[in-house]
């Protein structure tokens, strides 16, 4: 079952979504999942793909909390207030969340495509170790600014969206979304892929193919200490996140989706 | 279903300039939001139906974004996510006594929680659809809000579709792409994914609504150049309930499906808002 929520500071309210198995104030689960979504339009494309990450894993006594980025979805405030230091809150704020409220034993943070970057720019400042589910993810902001904006070209002037003839955008017209100027440059200086995890802490990536730079990123947590592990799936449902026709699709890989819930339900380390 | 089934559970969030929102599960698992005024001003309320699979903050958030600026003005929003969509469980049963049903216990909420009796039923493209299907047997539906909305392809239409193809040959070559890059075969277009009336039928049910003086705001974009593509097109496949007062037509060839620009989102909370202050605004 599901349940909608609001938490975060007063004047930062954000929008959360709680998958747990049942609604008995007595049980107590003993495992917490925090779902960061992607930025922007990847965000709404694959919402259902989370939801149903969450139900397919609250039979294994998982409660997911799914949420959005302030400045997105149903959460308070607009795109053009995004920054980097306010999605790290979000993203804090969301951990903690579970943890005071959800009674779970332990928690684990999973984040998905570009919400991967946030996930990890917070997991740097934690003090206590983190146990993180990277899925398919983006390490280089500066990269990922730059598809943001090879996007917005290609919507703007070669995929046929408008009838007559390429439009102008405004200044802060982003793939969609009204996106300040000071965001992209944050954005654009965020590379996680050295960040330092805190000792004992945990990472499982998750990808249709596990490219060089998540090798080399993973290659320097094991060198630290930190415990790796890898899950290829297998499936040939990785989302077109890429191509221009494809841009407002529903990004929901079931195969793939399954894999990873069955991945976590099996999960004896937790949090 | 009943009122008995609604939820009571009502997390609450407060926005700035007075606004609120509270979150609502309802029905059989379905979830929406409903936008609050700090000062009502209008005793119609608007429902909207999800755009296609696209969750109840609409594209690029549009319907957030559009329920915010309207509730600035005095007008409650309610967004769901229809069964199967965004946050909604799925749901059996036949797609049309499901929506049938969904939008009644949509109706209830927002009148249980705010007194409301009256509505706008609105969408983007299916949501078009939905409203404009839902609303003609209800006496409760004040208005339908229909963004790119069913229409019919008329010999005016297929005129300038060919004049613009052979005007624009490249887009030939783009289709072609397109079909490549999802993986080949005949792909399914507009006609596949919407549930549409005879043409007859729709013209006499909208002329229905207007006998029963329901207000209708249809918006075509540039984006459904697929079915429409000209302003007349609206008279010559509707007749001539186009003309009544209660109808007002909009076409933005210039504009996308999506509203993928914030100045055409702009320009659509903009109309939106004035449109449900001259029809709906509350008397006295």
């Amino acid at each position: 079952m599901v349940t909608p929520l609001y938490f975060g500071r007063p004047e930062r309210p954000l929008f959360g979504m709680l998958h747990r198995q049942h609604d008995d104030p007595d049980f107590a689960p003993t495992r917490g999942l925090v779902v960061a979504p992607p930025l922007l339009q990847e965000g709404i494309g694959a919402h259902r793909a989370l939801w149903w990450l969450g139900e397919r894993v609250a039979p294994d006594g998982i409660t997911t909390l799914r949420f959005d980025w302030h400045g997105s979805g149903d959460s308070s405030g607009t795109s053009d207030q995004l920054t980097v230091g306010g999605l790290v809150e979000d993203m804090q704020a969301a951990t903690d969340w579970m943890q005071c409220h959800a009674r779970v034993g332990g928690v684990r943070q999973l984040a998905l495509r570009s919400g991967c970057l946030v996930l990890l720019a917070a997991a740097a400042r934690s003090t206590r170790p983190v146990d993180l589910v990277l899925w398919d993810p983006v390490l280089d902001g500066a990269r990922l600014v730059q598809d943001w904006r090879r996007q917005h070209r290609e919507q703007l002037a070669e995929v046929g969206r408008y009838l007559t003839g390429p439009q102008l955008s405004g200044p802060q017209d982003l793939i969609g979304f009204d996106v300040a100027g000071a965001f992209l440059d944050e954005m654009t200086e965020l590379d996680v892929g050295t960040v330092v995890l805190p000792a004992g802490s945990r990472i499982l990536v998750v990808g249709w193919h596990l490219d060089a730079e998540i090798d080399a990123m993973l290659e320097r947590h094991e060198i630290d200490g930190i415990e790796v592990q890898q899950l290829l799936l297998d499936s040939d449902d990785r989302p077109g996140w890429e191509a221009p026709l494809q841009f407002e699709d529903q990004a929901f890989p079931r195969r793939g989706t399954s894999r990873l819930a069955q991945c976590l339900g099996e999960a004896q380390a937790w949090g | 279903m009943g009122l008995n089934t609604l939820a009571v559970a009502e997390p609450t969030m407060t926005l700035g300039d007075g606004l609120v929102e509270t979150a609502h599960t309802f029905g059989q698992g379905l979830v929406g939001i409903l936008t609050y005024p700090a000062q009502p001003t209008s005793a119609t309320a608007l429902v909207l139906f999800n755009a296609g699979l696209t969750l109840r903050s609409g594209p690029f958030r549009n319907y957030a974004l559009l329920a915010r600026h309207l509730a600035r003005t005095g007008v409650t929003v309610f967004r769901f996510d229809q069964s199967g969509h965004g946050d909604s469980d799925i749901a059996n049963g036949p797609a049309e006594f499901r929506k049938r049903e969904e939008a009644e216990l949509a109706m209830q909420l927002v009148r249980q929680r705010t007194g409301i009796e009256r509505f706008v039923l609105g969408g983007i493209c299916s949501g078009a659809d939905d409203a404009f299907a839902l609303a003609a047997s209800d006496p409760r539906v004040a208005g339908i809000l229909m963004m790119d909305g069913l229409a019919y392809r008329t010999t005016g239409y297929w005129l300038r579709h060919g004049m613009r193809r052979l005007a624009r040959p490249h887009r030939l070559v783009l289709g072609a792409l397109s079909r490549l890059a999802r993986k080949g075969g005949v792909q399914p277009g507009h006609d596949d994914f919407r549930d549409l009336p005879a043409r007859d039928d729709a013209s006499a049910a909208l002329e229905a609504l207007v006998r029963r003086d329901a207000r209708v705001l249809m918006l075509y974009t540039g984006g459904a150049s697929e079915y429409f593509n000209y302003r007349a097109q609206a008279r010559a496949c509707f007749g001539g309930v186009m003309g009544s007062p209660q109808v007002t037509l909009e076409y933005w060839p210039d504009c996308d499906h999506t509203f993928y620009l914030k100045r055409d989102r702009a320009r659509l909370h903009s109309l939106v808002a004035s449109w449900m202050r001259s029809q709906f605004i509350r008397a006295g």
